[in-house]
């Protein structure tokens, strides 16, 4: 297997103590009183070009909105104190990079925080309107910013979303740019009779950069007027993935069957994922194990049959919405029909780094030349040589694999 | 040509009976009424309905086929109050369906019948059991089983029936003895599996049924039996088993 480097050497030794996926990250469940890995993430802070409570920058557009105190969050954009092309900074193309790449990128960002309400979003003045006007570019917008006081160099992990670095509140906000707008997004943006889920749907179609729906709706400029909303960036982020998934399955499941059983597979960093697309008709589930959990290896999962499901899938979260979205991506480009179960695999080096992971590892999966079988035996059995972590663990927990296995067809009684 | 005039409540659970098992459908319309088979998706289910003209206040109808896309029909039937007369008109012209109820008129777009998935055949069973009961009693097992699973078996064990489901942590078994039955036959101990999925999409339909009849065999597709439109129609479902494998 091919390992990165997750950290510089010398690092390892504390990787191997601290072990910080054991908590995620969150809690100091590993009994150090300082995490090493965020003690590591500080260094990646441009703490010399913050000494001011003034930033200057080329916004990549990125925006944070917090849930935090909801209905009364803190938004604002995310500012980098340079200027140039920096849209890798909120990009999620990060696949090929490393863990300190990626940390550098986000930490490099100083989230401005400015306390809006979420239902101003239906008649946006003051700072609302201006980050609007930032978020409609494709490209980096020149901004200025001035803080009340100098960024708070915390830093934060979360599941769903990227880390973000040091963060202060908003004091003024001028965006100095003309935002450049996709004529695509411009009418869907103003169409104030629009609902969202089918703007969300026509803007994926359209080509537009998820990341960038996302922000859209994350900052409340997608449905009707009186319904438009700032939603936290955590929520929008499942909220966009669930949406252009459910669009894509209206069409899916219209499609001819694909007639062998094919496995996909993509890993980079301490993540693994693969995708068993069956032929029968769309049906769906995420199996999620992290080692962690070795060795019981406990694994999580979620699914749904060919009409989809009307609850949350609450045991995989977002990571369920995010790999289903690219592999219906793909059928639907293919014009065909499959089932799909997808394994994500968390391995012990990692550390949170956002939801958007599993999205961009199931898309470049699916990009892959796929081993094919014609029997479901057969594909199970080329299962153990794509994962780190033993099978039956993982098929235990398959509903879907148990159901293909024993549901009969009314044709095999002719 | 298709004329005719129903209670609009009487058709709405007689349509229901297709829409919970497939998105769109082909009906087969003749001089004695109308019917449609469908088979869902994947297969597993099928559904075999059939309403005789009678069922109606008036009908006519000239040997042909219309494709009902089975989500808008059930919009505008439920628009329909309960003792609302029906009224259906082909228009052989536009290819459309028009439908009149309460002082509302709409205009429903049909499908191209060849677009629609093909009927199924209908495979011939030899059913060693046969429960008839009351169609709530069945539903009500339904709903019990899937607070546990999402598989369910049915049998027959010494002249009992039962229905039975069991997660991976608790267990729920209803038993209606033949003497709670309105009739039971079998010619020994049956029991097959199916998706709780599957019966609750077509539970829904057979729960409103005063009778219900049941053709059961071991790991074999079961067979539902039941009246629709006052006795003027019916409908069978049958439902392809689950097998467990070690």
């Amino acid at each position: 297997m091919q390992r990165q480097a997750t950290f510089e050497a010398g690092y390892s030794e504390g990787r191997r103590e601290s072990l910080c996926a054991r908590c995620r990250g969150f809690m100091g469940l590993c009994g150090k009183k300082v995490c090493p890995i965020l003690v590591k993430a500080r260094t990646y802070l441009g703490l010399g070009t913050l000494s001011g409570s003034d930033i200057a920058g080329s916004a990549p557009p990125g925006v944070f909105v917090g849930s935090y105190g909801y209905p009364k969050v803190l938004a604002g954009p995310l500012i980098p104190p340079m200027s140039g092309d920096t849209m890798h900074m909120d990009s999620e193309a990060w696949l090929g990079n490393s863990f300190d790449e990626i940390l550098q990128n986000r930490f490099q960002l100083v989230r401005s925080k400015s306390v809006i309400e979420v239902h101003s979003a239906a008649d946006p003045s003051g700072m609302l309107e201006k980050i609007q006007e930032l978020v409609l570019s494709e490209k980096p917008v020149d901004t200025e910013a001035s803080f009340e006081k100098r960024p708070d160099m915390r830093v934060s992990f979360s599941m769903r979303e990227a880390p973000t670095g040091p963060s202060a509140d908003l004091k003024a906000l001028s965006v100095i740019d003309n935002p450049s707008v996709p004529r695509k997004v411009d009418r869907v943006v103003s169409d104030t009779d629009y609902r969202a889920a089918p703007g969300v749907a026509e803007l994926f179609d359209g080509g537009i950069s998820q990341r960038q729906i996302t922000r859209l709706f994350s900052v409340g400029m997608l449905g009707v007027k009186d319904n438009r909303r700032l939603v936290p960036t955590a929520w929008s982020i499942t909220a966009v993935d669930d949406i252009v998934g459910k669009s894509l399955a209206d069409r899916v499941r219209y499609y001819p069957t694909i007639d062998e059983y094919r496995l996909y597979r993509a890993e980079a960093l301490a993540n693994n994922v693969v995708i068993l697309l069956t032929p029968t008709p769309w049906m769906f589930e995420n199996l999620e194990l992290w080692h962690a959990s070795a060795p019981n290896y406990r694994v999580d999962a979620d699914f749904e049959l060919y009409e989809g499901r009307k609850e949350y899938a609450g045991n995989t979260a977002g990571a369920y919405y995010a790999a289903r979205a690219p592999v219906l991506e793909y059928l639907d480009n293919a014009g065909r029909q499959a089932g799909a179960i997808a394994f994500l695999e968390v391995k012990n080096d990692w550390i949170p780094l956002g939801v958007w992971r599993f999205r961009e590892l199931a898309k470049e999966a699916m990009k892959t030349a796929p081993q094919t079988f014609d029997t479901l035996e057969k594909a199970v059995a080329a299962l153990p040589g794509l994962l780190y972590s033993p099978v039956q663990h993982w098929l235990k927990a398959s509903s879907l694999y148990r159901y293909m296995r024993e549901q009969r067809r009314l044709t095999d009684y002719f | 040509m298709f004329k005719a005039v129903i209670n609009a409540e009487v058709f709405k659970d007689a349509i229901e009976a297709v829409s919970t098992l497939v998105d769109e459908a082909k009906f087969r319309l003749t001089k004695d009424g109308m019917s449609a088979r469908a088979v869902d998706p994947a297969n597993v289910a099928m559904v075999a309905f059939d309403v005789n003209a009678k069922a109606f206040d008036t009908f006519e109808a000239t040997e042909g086929e219309i494709g009902i896309d089975l989500v808008r029909f059930m919009d505008i039937l439920g628009m329909a109050s309960k003792d609302d007369k029906l009224q259906l008109n082909l228009n052989e012209e536009t290819r459309k369906l028009e439908i009149r109820t309460g002082g509302l008129a709409y205009t429903l777009s049909l499908l191209d019948p060849s677009s629609i998935r093909k009927e199924p055949k209908v495979p011939s069973l030899e059913l060693p059991a046969k429960i008839v009961l009351n169609g709530t009693e069945l539903r009500r097992a339904v709903k019990a089983a899937e607070k546990v699973s999402d598989h369910m078996a049915l049998g027959v064990q010494d002249k009992t029936f039962y229905v039975e489901a069991e997660g991976d942590l608790d267990k729920v078994r209803l038993e209606i003895p033949e003497s709670s039955l309105v009739s039971l036959k079998s010619t020994g101990n049956v029991r097959s599996l199916f998706s709780l999925d599957y019966l609750n999409d077509i539970v829904k339909s057979l729960g409103k049924a005063e009778q219900v009849s049941i053709d059961l065999g071991s790991d074999y597709p079961v067979k539902f039996t039941f009246g629709i439109a006052g006795g003027n129609g019916t409908v069978v479902y049958l439902l392809a088993p689950r097998i467990e494998s070690e």
